[in-house]
């Protein structure tokens, strides 16, 4: 073991650190919980001859499960603020947004959520960061599709998926998650929008592309869907896509004239070369 | 529990996430405590940690110890919970572990005590520095193991775990403890 070659601890101190090893295990309450937002239904039989657990790799398994995971964790909401400090935003966008929009929009998404990193740089730093790749030309739809993933948004003219629910039904075991209704509903699109600024913030524009289409699918009247439009010019430019930025940003300005997120919109075009 | 630690022959297998949650779930709600993760937040952050294996268990050596794959995780999701604005400043989790039932009260008071201090200690341990002590010190893994998994530069990890050992002893010592033979 290397750890005694290297400022070995006192054996009474480690015997102290070592006592901490175990401690309470997770109460019933919070393991039935996430059982339930990973959904992975009842209890484990003792035998460990139970049922097989979610399959690995099955992506509709895993989607199932971050979709419950998204309305358990939009219990804290933790993340609202972050992404309006890097984009330099205030929450009275956030507010704004929530007032003047309402449910509109043609966009399509999902309800994955995942845990964002830390937001520690400004979007200038984002969009220098961004690896400047220029892929071929591509429609907006193809654009996110490139991961396997519905468009980022429908055409501005189509009228919503009627065969995407706005709400994917849960399990019984996910029945709490549902309860939460629209503040839920908005505590995880945040937490979407912001798992794709971080990813965009991180210079993965593919990652940032695929969790805003996944915001689209999930959430196509969604009362961020102007953020998510602007957010997309976004990574579209960090992902060397500058016509369809472009086009992106025509519409945007077509579709929310005077918007709060016309000077991020702008800003992303600007570093277009 | 898992089948390549119950299989005599054979190669192993990647355990079903099922069979990971059930059998870690004590184990990284106890890791996540260890590296400063408040008792609140402790259900949506094991949560995220087993979004994260979830989404990972495909790439899982079944070869290999699971717990310092899972401690990886842990470890990341702690240190982008400490990075979060409205959790930067504040402090570390301070809540103390009830006492097990089997021991008498009088030893379940000095144990309650000296855990209460060496926790107080653990937590004014740099968080960073910290992380690494407890999965050292701790859960004992070494520390190519702790590099490895929560990527990490070995000698950062050594260096974080000396710094951390001397942290945790000065804490120790402000907080009145004396190592007496």
């Amino acid at each position: 073991m290397t750890r005694d070659l290297f400022d070995p601890l006192d054996l009474e101190l480690r015997r102290m650190l070592r006592d901490l090893h175990d401690g309470p295990p997770a109460p019933r309450e919070a393991r039935a919980r996430l059982r339930g937002a990973l959904q992975l239904g009842g209890p484990f039989p003792p035998d460990g001859s139970g049922p097989e657990g979610a399959p690995i790799g099955n992506l509709a398994a895993r989607s199932a499960a971050q979709t419950a995971a998204g309305a358990r964790l939009a219990k804290t909401a933790t993340h609202v603020s972050r992404a309006w400090a890097v984009s330099g935003m205030g929450a009275a966008a956030l507010i704004g947004g929530w007032f003047a929009l309402g449910p509109q929009g043609s966009d399509a998404s999902d309800r994955s959520i995942e845990q964002p990193p830390a937001l520690q740089e400004n979007a200038s730093e984002r969009r220098t960061a961004a690896p400047p790749v220029i892929g071929p030309p591509e429609t907006v739809g193809s654009s996110v599709a490139g991961r396997g993933d519905a468009p980022v948004e429908a055409p501005e003219t189509s009228p919503p998926s009627s065969s995407v629910p706005e709400t994917t039904p849960s399990s019984a075991s996910s029945a709490k998650s549902e309860k939460r209704g629209a503040e839920s509903s908005l505590a995880a699109e945040r937490r979407l929008l912001d798992a794709a600024r971080a990813a965009l913030v991180a210079g993965d524009s593919e990652t940032g592309l695929d969790r805003l289409g996944r915001h689209a699918r999930q959430f196509p009247r969604g009362v961020l869907a102007e953020e998510r439009a602007a957010l997309t010019v976004d990574a579209l430019v960090a992902a060397g896509r500058y016509d369809e930025a472009k086009r992106r940003a025509d519409a945007f300005s077509t579709r929310y004239p005077g918007s709060i997120f016309a000077p991020s919109v702008a800003a992303a075009l600007q570093v277009i070369p | 529990m898992y089948p390549e630690r119950t299989a005599s022959a054979g190669p192993a297998r990647t355990p079903s996430f099922r069979e990971v949650f059930e059998a870690e779930l004590d184990f990284v709600w106890n890791c996540l405590r260890r590296l400063g993760i408040p008792e609140r937040d402790l259900e949506d952050e094991a949560l995220e940690v087993f979004l994260r294996v979830q989404g990972a268990l495909g790439e899982y050596d079944a070869t290999r110890s699971i717990r310092p794959w899972i401690a990886g995780f842990a470890y990341r999701v702690a240190c982008e919970y400490r990075r979060r604005p409205r959790h930067r400043y504040e402090r570390m989790g301070t809540e103390i572990d009830a006492p097990a039932s089997s021991v008498s009260p009088e030893q379940s008071a000095a144990d309650g005590e000296e855990r209460a201090m060496v926790l107080a200690a653990l937590e004014r341990v740099d968080s960073l520095r910290r992380s690494v002590l407890v999965l050292h010190d701790i859960y004992g893994y070494t520390i190519p193991e702790v590099a490895a998994n929560c990527d990490i530069p070995l000698n950062t990890a050594y260096s974080r775990l000396r710094l951390a050992r001397a942290e945790f002893a000065q804490a120790l010592g402000r907080l009145g403890w004396r190592n007496e033979p």
